[in-house]
């Protein structure tokens, strides 16, 4: 950034000069198509600088010639403060070290109010050096935030364009949303077509063996084979409608319903739960459906034989970051983590997939405390406040730090193989930690 | 006879292939997808096979697409479709062809055991399986409700089995009344609707399926 600062001071200075050209040059027709080609350099170059060091993204094209005046102004000023410090920094640091290494120091009574002390030339000299170059370096940085602002106001986004975004970003998700909605509907349809239909299939058709079969003895063995039959169909459609909404996540929540997930899954997984309060049911269940679709994903594709899963939360946002072991090369656009994104978006939020090809798979999302719309008992206020605020970033397919820093919540849940008593234990872990009922 | 099973599901081949076994037929292969099922058939051809229509590779139609490939291959071989649900859209293109051979029945069916193999017979035999639900929805959507009011009770009643492909011998049997009864009501129908007089069993049942489709 502080190479941004510098190369912007002495940008200041040609725009500058440009300017003062410009401004007799735009009088003379002749002139005035290489006055523009100039200014369109000047401005490309700005550009550049703002995007390679401070990270800015100019969005409008137009904003000229206010945007150069303002530059010229800021550049030339910081410029000269900067080098006017830096030269008068150095020259006591210069001064006071020559004076310490020839030892020709004079004693300088020093007088404040409070303090009166007697010390050398070249101590003070240092000491003003130093103190000078840290003010110049702290003005650097004033400068370049200053700058950032200057950015915005003159080339960042108009609020119309702010509102064209937000319009398009919204179609795009609620397009998504139903698209999400109606590829949950095709697996559930498939659940019960592949699992539990074809169970009760062949039920009935044991059962219909046994009625048709006239031997005493192997329609009793039939009847024993419908029976455990049953119990396997009974099973499926008790994990089929688990699959489809865990109710333990309304009832106990997302703790609670991790621990399930934990459970019964078949390698271990292990759950940092940093969250002090339950987040809005909407959030909840997003972020328990992303956490369930990367594990599954993880043991199903990338034969992962250690996960962790990472909650965290801010003042604004909580987040999910599950990570594994396996041999990576999750796809994005695949049929479970597309639909999982499209969730997320919609929410507001932000939805990250890492997976190079060999692993390790890092999986991301982050939403708002405040998902788009608020919640019943929600103050409209704080509702578009966290709208707006996080509506920049939903699309750009990055995370916002979610998963850096580890969680100070207790780790538990470190279960492998399918455990009984799941909901006995999951009341105690609810007991231990989470409060019933959404926040606010 | 001998049948070749195609079904994604490993739990219901295997249960058809010990019903059948129970009933004294030979199972001579059981596939899990479409392109086996038609070297299967190729390879083997057998006296009937029996199909998912869903099935891979695609998950969709699959199963059907590859009945009727067989039909237009190997026109000897019997074809018996099972489905999860009772698609018209199905059954229609399946009786583009003749229905010589052909069935289509609700995969349930199979659990009750002498019908699912007395329509396993049939369609051997060249003959029709459709099932009641088909000739059911058939019924209820169909625009000659007019005509079909005229007919008495009785006489639905053997519309019904006739539009499933049950013969009048059959008909007769199941209906507790004789041959000579389910001859009059035939011809009662064949009448009321104005069907073609059609001595052959299997353009009879396509000629009542096509007028109730229509």
């Amino acid at each position: 950034m502080l190479a941004g600062v510098a190369l912007g001071m002495a940008l200041g200075l040609v725009e500058l000069a440009f300017l003062c050209v410009a401004w007799i040059g735009r009088l003379l027709p002749a002139a005035r198509p290489v006055v523009e080609a100039a200014r369109g350099k000047l401005m490309a170059a700005e550009r550049a600088r703002l995007s390679r060091w401070l990270g800015h993204e100019t969005t409008r094209q137009d904003g000229g010639y206010g945007f150069l005046v303002a530059r010229a102004a800021l550049g030339v000023l910081s410029g000269y403060g900067c080098a006017a410090g830096l030269f008068v920094g150095g020259l006591l640091l210069f001064g006071g070290l020559w004076d310490l290494a020839w030892g020709r120091m004079e004693p300088v009574p020093v007088n404040l109010p409070g303090v009166k002390i007697v010390t050398s030339s070249g101590v003070l000299g240092l000491t003003g050096g130093a103190v000078l170059l840290a003010l110049v370096a702290l003005m650097a940085l004033a400068v370049g935030s200053l700058e950032r602002r200057l950015a915005d106001r003159f080339l960042g986004p108009g609020s119309h364009e702010l509102m064209r975004r937000r319009i398009a970003e919204l179609t795009a998700t609620r397009s998504g949303i139903v698209r999400a909605v109606d590829d949950e509907r095709r697996r559930i349809e498939r659940d019960l077509h592949d699992g539990v239909q074809q169970r009760g299939v062949a039920l009935a058709m044991l059962l219909g063996r046994a009625r048709h079969s006239s031997d005493t003895e192997t329609t009793a063995g039939l009847i024993s084979q419908a029976y455990t039959e049953s119990r396997r169909l009974l099973d499926e459609l008790r994990s089929v409608a688990w699959r489809i909404y865990p109710t333990a996540l309304d009832e106990l929540g997302l703790r609670a319903a991790l621990a399930g997930v934990a459970e019964r899954s078949g390698v271990p997984v292990t759950v940092h739960y940093g969250l002090a309060e339950r987040p809005v049911s909407e959030v909840e269940t997003a972020l328990y459906f992303v956490a369930r679709e990367a594990i599954t994903n993880a043991i199903k594709h990338a034969g992962a034989r250690d996960i962790l899963v990472v909650l965290t939360e801010d003042e604004r946002a909580v987040g999910v970051a599950i990570s594994d072991d396996g041999e990576g090369g999750a796809d994005p656009s695949g049929g479970g983590l597309s639909g999982l994104a499209r969730r997320v978006l919609a929410l507001d939020g932000e939805f990250a997939v890492h997976s190079p090809r060999g692993g390790p798979t890092k999986i991301t999302a982050t939403l708002p405390k405040i998902p788009p719309g608020g919640f019943p008992g929600a103050t409209s206020g704080t509702a578009s406040g966290a709208a707006s605020g996080t509506a920049s970033g939903a699309s750009s397919g990055t995370t916002s730090g979610a998963a850096s820093g580890t969680v100070p919540g207790a780790a538990f849940g470190t279960a492998s193989g399918a455990a009984s008593g799941t909901a006995a234990e999951a009341a105690r872990l609810d007991a231990s930690g989470t409060e019933a009922g959404p926040c606010g | 006879m001998r049948v070749i099973l195609a079904d994604d599901s490993v739990l219901l081949r295997e249960g058809l292939t010990r019903l059948l076994d129970d009933a004294g037929h030979e199972v001579v292969e059981a596939v899990g997808d479409a392109p086996a099922l038609l070297a299967a058939v190729g390879r083997h051809r057998p006296d009937v096979a029996v199909i998912d229509v869903r099935m891979p590779p695609g998950h969709k139609d699959d199963g059907l697409r590859a009945a009727l490939e067989i039909r237009d291959r190997h026109p000897g071989v019997g074809v018996l479709v099972l489905s999860q649900y009772v698609e018209q859209h199905y059954a229609a293109r399946l009786l583009a062809g003749s229905p010589r051979g052909l069935g289509y029945l609700l995969k349930d069916r199979v659990s009750e055991v002498a019908d699912f193999l007395d329509s396993l017979e049939r369609v051997r035999a060249g003959g029709t399986a459709f099932d009641p639900e088909v000739v059911r929805q058939l019924l209820a959507r169909t625009t000659h409700a007019d005509p079909l009011s005229r007919l008495s009770p009785r006489e639905g009643e053997v519309l019904r089995h006739l539009a499933q492909g049950f013969v009048n011998a059959a008909i007769a049997d199941r209906l507790h009344v004789s041959l000579s009864t389910v001859e009059k009501h035939v011809n009662a129908i064949v009448e009321k609707l104005d069907l073609p007089h059609d001595p052959d069993y299997s353009r009879r049942v396509l000629a009542i399926l096509r007028y109730l489709d229509t």
